[in-house]
């Protein structure tokens, strides 16, 4: 997880899909602990208050929980949820970014296709 | 709690300075001596050998006044102990008002010490005069107090004369030490130039005269002549007149150096009007 | 209500005015940043608020008490700064000692931990530190002295990058084990501009922005593109300045992020640093 303090995203922002990408990847597994405030704070040089306002967000998501003196914990089921998140984010995110770059390229519809094709046998080749 | 820490601070870099220059203030003292007792011999007797000559007859050796060099000692210290306090204690959340009264606590206590200090040297050195006298060969030690009241007290017993020494003696080193932490006070606050400015005049009117006495008779240069006048006048009255005067004074000092720190910033190298 | 209250503040230095009428709040358990050019003010500030030196007029309460000629309030504030305020003659580990006397929450364990970690000798006598070194053990006794209040002024002037990376690793994780209030100020804003949550702009001795590091940020954007779209974009819009790289004019907008931008145009977030120049370069003038 890399936090960049020149990016457009806001850094709570970054600390809260940090933690959504490493669940999604596995890196932190459900029921298990994750990083304590401190950690994050002195890891990623952050003010406490901004790691705890991006945990916070997850927490109100459902995807964490907190265990009173013990610290936060990933919910069972948080991966799922993440997964149909991103799945309903993938539109705007991804394609309508896609789309509006090929206007700017002038590639057609047609052209896109094929390469969405060429893309996933390339990616069975590397993995 | 702060007072107590401050206190000991203070007390502690008394004593840094007191452990270093009490010494080499005795050593320059024995040297001083050593080189007056030739010119004291000398003068009451044409031929001398050796420093302490045995066999001259009618030699009287005078040491008087002596154990001020404690006096000096305290001046100094005084002079110094702001500098090695002020910022220390300022840095360690010391109130100004803290910061004097345990410039105080210390200052009586180092005071009360180098009294005592001075009156034991006193002791010894009587004891040293007296062993080595002989009737043909007098040594006299004495303390300051005593020559300047000669004809009061020499009937009393040894341990009143002490004890009356030693609050003279005390008396005179408090008001030493409440003069020389005002003249710091007022140094560290003014400008450079006007320190230099004062330093010079001080030189000239004040300690070149009391070295050279006979050099400067002016009344407008010469300060020392009304303090000898003032010196003179009390002489002649009871010690008791002196004793309180002076601590009147170091009192009316210390007041005036509590008004001063209480208003007194600490100096900072980059502060505007020095980069302009 | 613990916190430190800046009243109407001023201080001249003979004709010199370095604070004009300064009023702020640091609260309890926060990081302030005060960032401002050189000369601006900020050390005055912090001389003032330490009481080592005193306002011209104007008053400073420290948990509602005034803080002149208060041990109570002395006591809670440490000032760290790249000055020698100690006796020549002691050593270091001497000097540990009797901030225990001073400050009866300093923990000469963690001090000597943290002089380890700096390869700090504590053997050594203060006068013989180099300037970096002098603010090191600065650091290192404002790390240790726990009071609720922290000032630090230009804490890592004189340090390198990797004593500089310690610096804020140990602050972050003092301050999350023990929170106080500590308010920074410095130069080097980019480093530092992670770690603070509110801000305090300060020039020429005007408080010029007090808000939260979030809030400041969300008012202002980057717009970037052609230099005749620029223009006709930022007609109706209040700019702080702008820079012109061939073809190619970057403006600095006041206002929130405009989501309607014609698609030739590039918009971005400010980062604290370049709001910073912008807002302080008035006299320079690069508009």
């Amino acid at each position: 997880m890399q936090i960049n303090t020149n990016s457009e995203k806001p850094i709570f922002l970054q600390i809260a899909e940090g933690i959504e990408d490493a669940i999604l990847s596995g890196a932190f597994s459900e029921e298990s602990q994750i990083p304590s405030i401190t950690e994050f704070s002195v890891n990623y040089k952050i003010n406490p208050a901004t790691a705890l306002k991006g945990i916070n967000i997850l927490v109100d998501n459902s995807i964490l929980y907190k265990k009173r003196g013990l610290g936060m914990f990933v919910s069972s089921g948080a991966m799922d949820v993440l997964r149909s998140k991103r799945r309903e984010q993938y539109f705007e995110h991804y394609i309508m970014n896609l789309v509006s770059e090929a206007k700017r390229l002038d590639l057609t519809e047609h052209e896109i296709h094929s390469m969405i094709e060429r893309g996933f046998k390339d990616e069975l080749y590397r993995s | 709690m702060r007072i107590k820490a401050a206190f000991f601070y203070q007390l502690h870099m008394y004593r840094d300075t007191i452990i270093i220059y009490y010494p080499i203030f005795l050593v320059l003292l024995f040297l001083l001596l050593s080189l007056t007792v030739p010119s004291q011999v000398a003068s009451t007797h044409k031929q001398i050998e050796g420093v302490f000559p045995v066999s001259y007859p009618n030699i009287e050796l005078n040491f008087t006044g002596l154990e001020l060099i404690a006096g000096i000692l305290i001046c100094f210290a005084g002079y110094r102990s702001l500098k090695k306090s002020f910022s220390f204690l300022l840095q360690n959340g010391v109130s100004r008002k803290s910061l004097f009264l345990s410039q105080i606590f210390s200052s009586l206590v180092v005071v009360f010490i180098l009294t005592s200090f001075s009156e034991i040297l006193l002791a010894l050195c009587k004891a040293f005069a007296n062993y080595y006298s002989k009737p043909t060969y007098q040594i006299i030690w004495s303390s300051y107090f005593e020559t300047a009241y000669e004809n009061r007290f020499n009937q009393s017993s040894i341990i009143t004369f002490h004890i009356i020494n030693f609050s003279f003696n005390f008396c005179l080193f408090l008001f030493l030490i409440s003069i020389s932490y005002l003249v710091a006070i007022i140094y560290y606050r003014i400008h450079r130039i006007l320190k230099i400015a004062i330093t010079s005049w001080a030189l000239l009117t004040l300690i070149l005269p009391s070295i050279n006495y006979n050099a400067y008779s002016s009344k407008l240069l010469n300060p020392w002549n009304g303090i000898s006048n003032y010196i003179t006048y009390t002489y002649e009255s009871h010690p008791v007149n002196l004793m309180l005067t002076l601590i009147l004074l170091a009192f009316v000092f210390s007041m005036i150096s509590y008004w001063l720190i209480s208003t007194t910033s600490l100096k900072i190298k980059s502060i505007p009007e020095l980069i302009q | 209500m613990n916190c430190i209250e800046v009243k109407n503040v001023t201080k001249y230095f003979g004709k010199l005015c370095t604070l004009d009428n300064v009023s702020l709040q640091f609260e309890e358990n926060k990081i302030y940043g005060l960032l401002g050019r050189n000369g601006a003010g900020k050390s005055t500030l912090f001389n003032i608020i330490s009481n080592r030196i005193f306002a011209t007029s104007g008053k400073v309460l420290l948990d509602g008490e005034n803080i002149i000629n208060n041990d109570d309030t002395s006591g809670k504030i440490f000032l760290m700064n790249d000055k020698n305020q100690y006796s020549n003659t002691m050593k270091i580990k001497t000097i540990f000692k009797w901030m225990k006397a001073f400050y009866p929450d300093f923990d000469e364990d963690y001090a000597n931990q943290l002089s380890k970690d700096f390869s700090l000798d504590t053997n050594k006598y203060v006068k013989s530190l180099s300037t970096g070194y002098i603010s090191i053990f600065n650091l290192i006794l404002a790390l240790s002295v726990n009071t609720p209040y922290l000032l630090l002024d230009e804490p890592v002037l004189g340090l390198d990058a990797n004593h500089r990376d310690m610096f804020y690793r140990i602050l972050l994780q003092k301050y999350s084990e023990k929170p106080c209030t500590i308010i920074i100020s410095t130069h080097l804003i980019d480093e530092i501009s992670s770690l603070l949550e509110n801000i305090i702009i300060i020039d020429q001795g005007i408080i010029m922005k007090i808000e939260s590091l979030e809030q400041l940020l969300s008012q202002y954007y980057t717009i970037s593109g052609n230099a005749s779209s620029i223009d006709t974009y930022l007609k109706d819009k209040q700019v702080l300045g702008t820079e012109t790289l061939g073809g190619l004019k970057t403006a600095y907008v006041l206002g929130p992020v405009d989501q309607k931008v014609p698609y030739n145009l590039a918009v971005s977030t400010l980062d604290l640093q370049k709001l910073f120049i912008q807002l302080t370069n008035k006299e320079e003038g690069l508009r």
